[in-house]
């Protein structure tokens, strides 16, 4: 057994020093808990990476994963929506890479990402594509109109 | 399903190994160290597999199974003990009684991460975003990994796309989903649930390992009271990977200190070379601790720590310098724009604010981890200066790279307030358990002021250090 340090203070006030720490840990761990929980039940999917896997699946099946595909939505890209609408569909569409349509040449085929009902054929001709298919929940498949 | 678990195990194998060889002594920090050696090395070597088109559901368990086996080889051949052998004494009830508690917080970590990860099984925005999106990319085929290092990933958004990102994580879990032949969501949040249990393991095992059992408890406990650390245990970033590096590399240093020897500096090296694979702030880390180590060590050291260090700074050298598309946009392009951005003296004074925030959101009032350190400080109080002073030079690594973030604000082009205010919890879960490690080195033991029998092999390590080191010199 090492030498026990000199010392001037109780062993028992250590030792229940010790045992306060670990009580209150237990609490700060357990407050911890119940804050995720209360997270999780108020926004479940935050990020919307599970809607968006759902709502991209018909997708997957027309569309080789090793495509590029344009992407254009309603949703304006100051408004906070727009990033995690982008983000949670390139996630779900991935290998296939998404290109916004204002960073480069527009690939053959895009995709549309709309959060509410509309003309999509008409959002896709403003942008030189024509309508393939509505694939339902907001999603749509364009081909580009000129080679 | 089963073929991710049985990637995931084969790599944790291999980590396991490779720690007993390198490493040896207490089992829980072997285990520990096991989720950082293993996938570690297996993500280099998968990306190497992919950077060579290479990569097949049969390629990844060669691999795998002939890693394991080499590591395997490795530990039959070099391992020995590292600390004199000791007989096991029954602990004291204090021990017991800590253990108890440390076992309740932990129920309470794992129901937390449990509920976490059931409402976002594909991670928070980042994961999403970069590292589960990366390994989307790098599990593909036919040259479709090159678009996880493109720059159109995160369509060129300012917080999203990071081609240049180290890719440890991304690496490890495509690797996983390679072998499995799809996504399944849950590998990512296995490799994060294991990351954060390493996290406590390393932490409680070393300090118990080196100073005492009671103070290893107490480190965990006060660790599963930091909401700053939990609230990221399912989040599948690389936020807690990078603080099991940083974790490991102090623990394997000042175990190098007592120990001097080969293995334990090739283990040092190795650590901080991965570090540099993990995230952007593993680099300045990973320059800090192998200067100080070299510094420290010597010589002869400079070998070993090049050795193990060779793996991951060449990984992420190839990635940054050979493969990556496009830059880190939240640098600013020219000399002269840093110049304006670091003298404006309103954002030295925001990121400050924007450390001291979070510090104090890491926990919650009356259970906030700062007064459970401080109610510890004053209870057990500090070791001897001398003591103190032999490990000071542990904290240069930790405060390069608690600058080199600082500095990241002050440079940032993105919004500083923006920037801070999704970033600053992060970095400091990163550093965390390594400032409660260095806090915790720096206690005297609740053992010793209370009279009560330290564990046996602490006590051994810590009564005869001399003999230990000049045993091992000889050999």
């Amino acid at each position: 057994m090492p030498p026990a340090v000199k010392n001037s203070r109780s062993p028992a006030l250590i030792q229940g020093a010790c045992l306060v720490v670990g009580v209150l840990a237990i609490f700060g761990a357990l407050n911890s808990y119940q804050v995720s929980r209360g997270y999780s039940a108020q926004f479940p999917d935050a990020y919307g990476a599970a809607r968006a896997q759902v709502r991209f699946a018909p997708l997957l099946e027309r569309v080789p994963s090793s495509a590029e595909l344009g992407y254009f939505t309603d949703l304006d890209p100051s408004q906070p929506a727009y990033a995690p609408a982008f983000l949670a569909a390139q996630y779900a569409v991935a290998p296939r890479l998404l290109i916004d349509l204002r960073n480069g040449f527009p690939p053959e085929l895009a995709v549309g990402n709309f959060s509410k009902p509309q003309d999509f054929a008409a959002a896709g001709e403003a942008r030189g594509y024509s309508l393939v298919a509505d694939l339902g929940n907001g999603v749509a498949l364009f081909r580009r109109k000129t080679p | 399903m089963m073929l991710w678990i049985a990637a995931l195990g084969l790599s944790l194998a291999s980590g396991w190994f490779l720690a007993r060889a390198l490493v040896g002594g207490s089992r829980l920090v072997s285990a520990a160290l096991a989720a950082l050696f293993g996938p570690g090395v297996a993500s280099i070597l998968y990306f190497l597999m992919v950077a060579a088109d290479a990569s097949s559901r049969t390629a990844v368990f060669a691999m795998l199974a002939c890693l394991t086996l080499v590591s395997a080889a490795a530990w039959r051949k070099f391992a020995r003990p590292l600390s004199p052998a000791a007989g096991r004494r029954r602990p004291p009830w204090l021990v017991w009684a800590l253990g108890l508690c440390a076992a309740l917080a932990l129920i309470f970590v794992t129901l937390d991460f449990s509920a976490a990860s059931e409402a976002n099984p594909d991670g928070e925005w980042d994961a999403m975003a970069i590292w589960n999106a990366r390994a989307r990319f790098l599990a593909s085929d036919a040259g479709l990994w090159r678009r996880a290092v493109s720059s159109e990933i995160g369509g060129r958004m300012i917080g999203s796309s990071h081609p240049g990102y180290p890719l440890f994580l991304s690496a490890f879990v495509a690797m996983q989903w390679k072998a499995a032949g799809g996504f399944d969501p849950a590998a990512p949040v296995a490799a994060s649930g294991l990351i954060a249990l390493a996290v406590y393991l390393l932490l409680g095992g070393s300090l118990a390992a080196r100073r005492s059992a009671a103070l290893g408890l107490l480190s965990v406990l006060v660790l599963a009271a930091s909401e700053v650390f939990s609230s990221q245990t399912a989040a599948q970033y690389s936020d807690l990977l990078q603080g099991l590096a940083f974790l490991a590399a102090l623990a394997l240093l000042d175990l190098a200190d007592e120990f001097p020897g080969p293995r334990l500096w090739m283990a040092a090296g190795l650590v901080a070379g991965l570090s540099a694979w993990i995230k952007n702030e593993g680099l300045p880390f990973a320059a800090a601790a192998l200067l100080i180590a070299a510094w420290r060590f010597r010589k002869p050291a400079l070998v070993w720590l090049a050795c193990g260090a060779t793996p991951g700074l060449l990984a992420t050298a190839a990635l940054k310098l050979c493969f990556a598309q496009g830059r880190e946009a939240i640098f600013p392009a020219t000399m002269s724009e840093a110049a304006a951005k670091i003298a404006g003296a309103g954002r030295w004074w925001q990121a400050g604010l924007g450390f001291g925030k979070a510090i104090f959101d890491a926990g919650a009032a009356w259970t906030h981890p700062v007064i459970l350190m401080a109610i510890l400080a004053l209870a057990l109080r500090f070791a001897p200066a001398a003591e103190r002073r032999r490990r000071a030079w542990l904290w240069i690594p930790v405060g390069v790279t608690a600058a080199a973030e600082y500095g990241t604000y002050l440079l940032t082009t993105a919004d500083l307030d923006w920037h801070i205010s999704t970033s600053v919890s992060r970095l400091l879960a990163q550093l965390w358990p390594s400032l409660l490690w260095l806090f915790f080195t720096m206690l005297e033991t609740p053992e010793a002021l209370a009279d009560l029998p330290a564990p046996a092999r602490a006590a051994a390590a810590q009564a005869k250090p001399p003999k230990a080191k000049a045993k091992l010199k000889k050999s």
